[in-house]
């Protein structure tokens, strides 16, 4: 290896410029990729997660119709609520305020301890039933989940472990401690920490600091429900028997039951979409890379074709002419690559601010520099193996 | 010219003969023009509700003091959307008592049905606005026109489709004097836009980069259709009911005033009396500098897509470069018979020219094949990416100025190529 450096070096030295060129468009290319590989990976992170609670048998119930007064929206929502209950497929349902499946994207609240001494904090309220997190199957992992029941408001609360540790460090010390949110003026009471599970949009920040509240999640046109049946997901049979539940308490109203499937909500299709778009930037510029390595190794290979027959004269092997082509590009490639490397770090911190939460992995840069080695030595093999068939007599023609 | 022509001519040989070395200068650079119009075509989409809009229109931007510094504090990229518009109270006693023109705005999420019943749209976002809106923001119709201020005072259920909805519900045909169901009232179609709305609607000071609205229904009918806005104001307390929330201080109505530029200083002092709330008058444009819009995706991928096509220009000075130094013999026989430097440095930059042109063309169908596909894919909203005049010179020109600069070095090196030390061979 070190000696086939020096002739490598001498090569390379007297071809400064296609070197240069090499290294400066491994340089930009790397530079694009790896930023598409880490911003792929967090729109992934985002889209595929998993949800945390099992959605097995899930369905999202919506009834919905002109505005009516608060009074008769809430007494409405405790009739549905009795209906979905009293049907035989339905395990357990809740009324909610919003969830994941809700294609607005909605607002948050601050919160704060009541007694200060942690910083306001960006979190995401769901108002619903007391029962809201034995429907949802959430993992309560201190503490308890609260007791009231019905359409009354209570003070008990349950936060996600995420909100804890911010808040409290730790999930243990969340248990029983108050919180004030900035759109209520009374605290409420932390009774149980549960395990973090994707209940809202994940791009929104702190989409992980969630506070579940026990409150009439009723509004004057209408009520969102999750009901957990003992259905499979996809059973459509199970759907328009929910929804004729409801239907049978207002013929008039518009109901609308999805399976709680993931995979077709809103924030699952813009990540998939963001990523294929991702995707076909990076192929692009790998057609646009390895088109014009292949085509400068072509002629670095052409230009030596003398100095290999040479080489191959004086007992060299064709392994050793490949072994040589192979090194000169890799150089090239590991030198763009850290140069690369600098920029692709350098639009991370520029840009960092867009994608929240983001973890930089060097696996994301390893990848990337694996990419181009390979994409290298891929225009590099071609041009050297032809290189490799020199006879040794080519040496001797101009002699 | 006749020399142009010849130098031409000549280039073009060169181009014949290394078919493939030509084929592939192009793709690279059509291939990397194309990625960066992509992207272009986001950012573009996210800067288009910059244009000019009416002199005459004026933002109330109301400063709520303690209330807005806390916002700004907890929420720094995104505060803009809380806070500075007014709430019911205070706008009803600028609509009753200002003499200049008001308007008002606000979106919200309706349930719609189809006159047959057949086809429901629960949660669709609509807009509640007063007529203002339409001459302050003059925007196309295909069919029909806004609603009158008689309209508007009746409180008569007439609504203003986007082309959108008018594509969802008939087909895209003109539906004027037709019904649909909005909140379980009759609504009759006065007006189908012709244009979708822009990515960031400026008469919604509050907007980030949600769905087009559907519709646009007077603002008189908000009290009696009840439904409240999209969105829930930061640092207030929730309302769960319609009258709580007209009754509540909390903000929702993002307000404009039609007034004269030299009368907007006089006018917010009126405002100010009338509402006892310090507020900024001014034009659009000095609103958006004060609340720029925070880090977007789009500018991300700008320039990441900048990027590539200085890959794709390093690539084609590669390709340019190999070619030139696979000729080096020829044209040291060219400069032993006479040939200039200048005149081999223009046919190699006119060979570049010609490269980039073809590859500036070739844009122009990937970059529609691409537009395509980004809108198929429904991205982050449905404002569709639009092929425009200006995309169009945006993408095309960058990469024919690429392809003329990465024939630049290649092209100096030819012109430099030493006679003697092929003469010396023959």
């Amino acid at each position: 290896m070190a000696s086939e450096l020096g002739p490598v070096l001498r090569a390379i030295t007297r071809n400064k410029t296609a070197f240069l060129l090499v290294v400066m468009e491994v340089a930009f290319g790397f530079a694009v990729i790896s930023s598409i590989v880490w911003v792929g990976a967090w729109y992934h992170s985002r889209g595929s997660a998993d949800p945390g609670h099992s959605t097995q048998g899930l369905f999202s119930v919506q009834s919905l119709g002109p505005a009516e007064s608060l009074l008769q929206a809430e007494r409405r929502q405790q009739k549905e609520l009795a209906a979905l209950r009293s049907h035989n497929a339905v395990k357990e349902a809740a009324a909610l305020s919003q969830d994941i499946l809700d294609p607005s994207w909605i607002n948050g609240f601050f919160v704060r301890r009541a007694n200060g001494g942690a910083p306001l904090m960006a979190a995401w309220a769901i108002d619903g039933s007391a029962n809201l997190a034995d429907t949802l199957a959430l993992t309560i992992h201190e503490g308890r989940a609260p007791r009231s029941f019905g359409n009354e408001a209570s003070d008990e609360a349950l936060i996600s472990d995420n909100l804890a540790r911010k808040l409290f460090d730790n999930a243990a010390a969340a248990v029983g401690q108050q919180l004030v949110m900035s759109d209520e003026s009374t605290p409420i009471t932390v009774m149980g920490v549960f395990k973090d599970a994707r209940l809202l949009i994940p791009f929104l920040v702190n989409s992980d600091a969630v506070v579940l509240r026990v409150r009439p999640a009723a509004t004057t046109r209408g009520s969102r429900y999750v009901v957990r049946t003992h259905a499979a997901n996809e059973d459509e049979a199970t759907a328009h028997a929910l929804a004729a539940t409801l239907r049978h308490l207002d013929p008039e109203r518009v109901v609308v039951v999805r399976p709680y499937r993931l995979d077709t909500a809103r924030h699952v299709n813009v990540s998939g979409g963001l990523i294929a778009t991702l995707g076909i930037i990076s192929v692009a510029l790998a057609i646009v890379a390895l088109v014009g390595n292949l085509a400068i190794t072509a002629f670095l290979v052409q230009q030596r074709t003398r100095q290999v027959g040479i080489r191959r004269a004086l007992g060299a092997t064709p392994w050793d002419v490949v072994h040589y082509f192979m090194i000169e590009n890799s150089l090239a490639v590991a030198l763009g690559c850290v140069l690369g490397l600098a920029i692709s770090l350098a639009y991370y911190f520029a840009f960092n601010s867009i994608f929240p939460e983001i973890h930089l992995s060097p696996w994301f840069f390893v990848f990337t520099a694996i990419l181009f080695f390979v994409d290298g030595m891929l225009a590099t093999l071609i041009p050297a193996l032809r290189a490799a068939r020199i006879p040794p007599t080519v040496a001797s023609r101009s002699l | 010219m006749e020399m142009l022509a010849y130098h031409c001519r000549l280039a073009l040989r060169s181009l014949r003969r290394d078919l493939s070395f030509s084929l592939a200068m192009v793709c690279c650079l059509a291939l990397s023009s194309s990625i960066w119009g992509g992207a272009l075509a986001h950012y573009l989409r996210l800067h288009e509700s910059h244009r000019p809009w009416s002199h005459q229109a004026f933002a109330i931007d109301a400063q709520r003091g303690d209330t807005q510094a806390a916002i700004k504090a907890m929420l720094p990229g995104d505060w803009r959307r809380q806070n500075i518009v007014l709430n019911w109270s205070e706008y009803a006693k600028l609509k009753h008592a200002l003499a200049c023109p008001i308007g008002g705005n606000y979106r919200a999420d309706f349930l719609v049905q189809d006159q047959a019943h057949q086809l429901v749209m629960a949660r669709m976002p609509g807009r509640f606005t007063d007529g203002l809106l339409f001459s302050l923001f003059p925007r196309r119709f295909a069919w029909g026109h806004p609603w009158s201020a008689a309209d508007e005072q009746a409180q008569r259920p007439v609504v203003v489709l986007s082309r959108v909805l008018n594509q969802q519900l008939f087909g895209g045909a003109n539906s004027v004097g037709r019904s649909l169901n909005i909140e379980g009232r009759a609504f009759r179609v006065v007006g189908v836009l012709a244009d979708h709305q822009p990515y960031l609607p400026p008469w919604d000071l509050a907007a980030g980069g949600a769905d087009q609205d559907r519709f646009m229904i007077p603002l008189t009918l908000a009290p009696v259709l009840a439904v409240p806005p999209e969105y829930e104001t930061h640092g207030y307390a929730r309302t769960r009911s319609f009258e709580a929330l007209l009754a509540s201080p909390k903000p929702f109505i993002a307000t404009w005033v039609q007034t004269p530029s030299a009368q907007a200083v006089r006018v917010q002092t009126q405002i100010e009396a009338l509402i006892g709330t310090h507020v900024l008058v001014r034009p659009l444009a000095e609103h958006r500098r004060n609340y720029p819009l925070p880090p977007q995706g789009a500018e991300f991928f700008t320039v990441l897509c900048a990027l590539v096509i200085l890959v794709g220009g390093f690539s084609m000075t590669r390709l340019l470069f190999a070619k030139s130094v696979a000729r080096q013999k020829e044209i040291g026989v060219h400069r032993a018979l006479g040939a200039s430097r200048a005149s081999l440095f223009v046919r190699t930059m006119i060979e570049a020219a010609m490269v980039a042109l073809a590859g500036a063309i070739l844009t122009v169908p990937l970059l529609q094949l691409l537009l395509w596909f980004f809108n198929a894919r429904h991205l982050t909203n449905d404002v569709p990416l639009a092929f425009t005049n200006s995309l169009l010179l945006a993408a095309t020109l960058p990469a024919f100025v690429v392809g003329l600069a990465a024939g630049l070095y290649p092209a100096w090196r030819v012109a430099h190529t030493r006679p003697t030390l092929y003469l010396a061979r023959v």
